[in-house]
């Protein structure tokens, strides 16, 4: 099993948690998260207006999800929080040992 | 309230129950002979000595011995007391102390003071029970005028920490101001025979959170205080009540009373406190704060020129008075209002406009002033609209407060706020109390809430253009949060929808600050800096927006500022 951890944009949440929904993920955790990547000291200019970038809101996604299906729910997170501008956000795999459900004590797969 | 005979007898059962349990195990311990019969005895405290316990209570018991009592002996019987108990699960909360002990515990902690107040005899020598019950209520009575401050001051930090009953999404049934805790502070007052307290009408009330609590137990299976949610339904069945909201709203009427007759309590504490003049009229003096109405030692009272009948603004001016000094408006006071006030002319005339919004904005005074006034339906008098959120459960978890608790809440958020480039904080104030006013009912209480808003606005006497402003104000409450959270904001469509529903800048600065009211109101989750930053960013592009555009309300489209005039006119 992995870990699929996701930072990307807040208004992306609603795009990708679908998207997911549709490919057959249907649970997640989900947290508010600030951060940069390269667009640290990035200015941005808007209408003429210059805005300093420092910590960036962003939302976090976790999901636990069997091997064969990275390469899939990495696809559709990317496809579906991309915008196409810096600061779409990252995705990155983790493995995970063991998972436990607390309310049944289901193990690993059947536990995700 | 419904309270079943059965419940109330299932406490006392219990309690006799538990009573046998001990005098058995008492009988055993002392009938070989080894052990003194006089001069010890067992003694209940607590719920348990009013023979009040409940489905999972401790069982609060004292080994009680007379000064010069064997300790080698005590400590036997202690053993043989403790130990059956443990070996059956029995959740028991003992101590074993000599009676000087005991006094000096009372003396020295509060809660045990309270807690002994209620002992009472179980097993053993009756005349050590009764002789130290005497003392005990002595000693409370004798230093009562240098304790009470100090349970004032705690039952006070207990108010702010937890919150009332009454308002409360997650009641917490013990500590919140109008819970059982309270009833406890109370008969301790009452024991003093410094503080009167109205006692039947006290017990009725104990009784009625009783039931809640055992049924809260009876659910859960364990010894908590809290009705989350989740168990909400099953413990309304339990009591009887048909649905959810009828528990909720009688427990609501039943916290409120308590927390009353508490606040009224720790109000006569400190004037028993406050030291008499020791020159001048025997009679109270009133200081004039208003027309008809005068302040006396930290409340505010009407005066003998008080007019209710023929005077409508007369309530708004003792509230305004109140709040804005942060002083109580006495009992009697809003009682007689509510009986005799003349209903406000429509539309109300400007000082009332203006009491009213200083009213709203005056910060945390402002609590206390509206929950007494509404108990006398002053209010509904006012505002016969607040009938849609009194007592209402919010849909969403991450509120705090009942919907009319959260809306009065939110103008005291937005009152440290209006130093900010404000330019009308009585529409501020006046769209911060309407703003869920539309909960309760089917459909966007965004936009139920709108028209009802106009109309009340209507009422209290704003100009057509304000009227507009409340009225926007109310149905985009949310919209800059939804979209700061929800929307791309370096799409510039969004600043320009955005911009569309608020119209103009002032409406914006406005919006923003009920926007921060409003979460900070909600509660600790809802204005996370996360949050903050995002609705401040949107915020800013918004007003830039503004600045370099025209918005037509009534269209979609925007024109530049800087384009010609014949060009835009085209």
């Amino acid at each position: 099993m992995k870990l699929i951890t996701a930072v990307i944009k807040p208004h992306k949440l609603e795009d990708v948690r679908s998207a997911l929904e549709t490919f057959g993920v249907t649970g997640m955790t989900v947290t508010e998260a600030s951060g940069y990547g390269r667009q640290k000291g990035h200015t941005e200019v808007y209408r003429g207006a210059e805005y300093d970038i420092s910590l960036i809101p962003k939302v976090r996604l976790e999901i636990v999800i069997e091997d064969d299906e990275v390469e899939d729910v990495m696809g559709v997170i990317a496809k579906s929080a991309q915008t196409g501008r810096i600061g779409d956000g990252k995705v990155w795999v983790t493995p995970v040992e063991t998972v436990l459900r607390v309310r049944t004590g289901d193990r690993d797969a059947s536990a995700v | 309230m419904t309270v079943t005979p059965a419940r109330s007898e299932q406490r006392r059962a219990r309690s006799q129950a538990a009573d046998e349990r001990l005098r058995s195990l008492w009988e055993s311990a002392t009938s070989a002979g080894d052990v003194p019969a006089t001069g010890v005895a067992l003694v209940a405290v607590g719920g348990y000595g009013r023979r009040q316990l409940s489905p999972q209570s401790d069982l609060d018991v004292v080994l009680l011995a007379g000064d010069g009592y064997d300790d080698r002996a005590l400590g036997d019987l202690a053993e043989s007391l403790w130990y059956p108990l443990w070996d059956d699960n029995v959740a028991l909360d003992h101590s074993v102390r000599t009676e000087s002990e005991l006094r000096s515990a009372a003396a020295a902690d509060l809660r045990v003071a309270l807690g002994v107040l209620d002992l009472r005899h179980v097993c053993g020598d009756p005349a050590l029970t009764l002789g130290a019950r005497s003392l005990i209520l002595t000693d409370w009575r004798r230093g009562a005028k240098r304790r009470l401050p100090l349970l004032a001051e705690h039952t006070r930090e207990r108010w702010r920490r937890v919150g009332d009953l009454a308002h409360a999404t997650t009641p917490d049934l013990k500590d919140a101001h109008g819970g059982l805790r309270d009833v406890t502070t109370l008969r301790a007052l009452l024991a003093s025979w410094l503080i009167d307290v109205p006692a039947a009408e006290l017990e009725r009330l104990n009784v009625q959170l009783l039931e809640v609590r055992d049924a809260l137990m009876e659910t859960t299976g364990r010894s908590t205080d809290r009705l989350v949610a989740d168990y909400l339904a099953e413990v309304a069945t339990r009591c009887g009540h048909p649905h959810p909201d009828s528990l909720r709203s009688s427990l609501m009427t039943t916290g409120r009373a308590i927390a009353h007759l508490a606040s009224v309590a720790m109000r006569n504490v400190d004037w028993m406190l406050t030291p008499a003049r020791a020159s001048g009229p025997r009679r109270p003096v009133l200081d004039t704060v208003a027309s008809g109405v005068g302040a006396y030692r930290g409340e505010v009272v009407l005066s003998d020129r008080a007019r209710p009948a023929s005077d409508p603004l007369l309530g708004l001016r003792a509230a305004e008075a109140a709040a804005t000094r942060d002083l109580v408006l006495t009992d009697a006071a809003a009682a007689r209002l509510g009986r005799e006030l003349a209903p406000l002319p429509t539309p109300w005339p400007a000082e009332g406009r203006a009491l009213f919004t200083t009213l709203l904005g005056s910060g945390p005074g402002l609590v206390d002033v509206w929950e007494s006034l509404d108990q006398y339906g002053v209010i509904d008098a006012m505002l016969p609209e607040w009938k849609r959120v009194r007592h209402l459960a919010p849909q969403s978890p991450v509120h705090h407060f009942t919907v009319d608790r959260h809306l009065v809440q939110t103008c005291v958020e937005v009152a440290p706020l209006l130093g900010r480039s404000v330019e009308r904080p009585d529409l501020l104030v006046t769209a911060a109390l309407l703003h869920d006013i539309g909960k309760g009912g089917d459909g966007d209480h965004s936009a139920v809430g709108e028209p009802i808003a106009r109309e009340v606005a209507e009422r209290v006497g704003f100009r057509s253009a304000d009227v507009d402003v409340i009225a926007r104000l109310v149905r985009h409450h949310l919209t800059l949060v939804e979209a700061a959270t929800s929307e791309d904001l370096d799409d510039p469509a969004t600043a320009e929808r955005v911009a569309q529903a608020v119209a103009d800048v002032p409406t914006l600065e406005l919006l923003a600050v009920l926007t921060e009211a409003d979460a900070l109101a909600t509660g600790p989750a809802a204005w996370s800096p996360w949050r903050k930053r995002l609705v401040e960013t949107l915020v800013e592009r918004v007003r830039r927006h503004l600045h370099l555009h025209t918005v037509d309300v009534d269209g979609p489209s925007t024109r530049s500022k800087a384009r010609p005039r014949r060009r835009a006119a085209g």
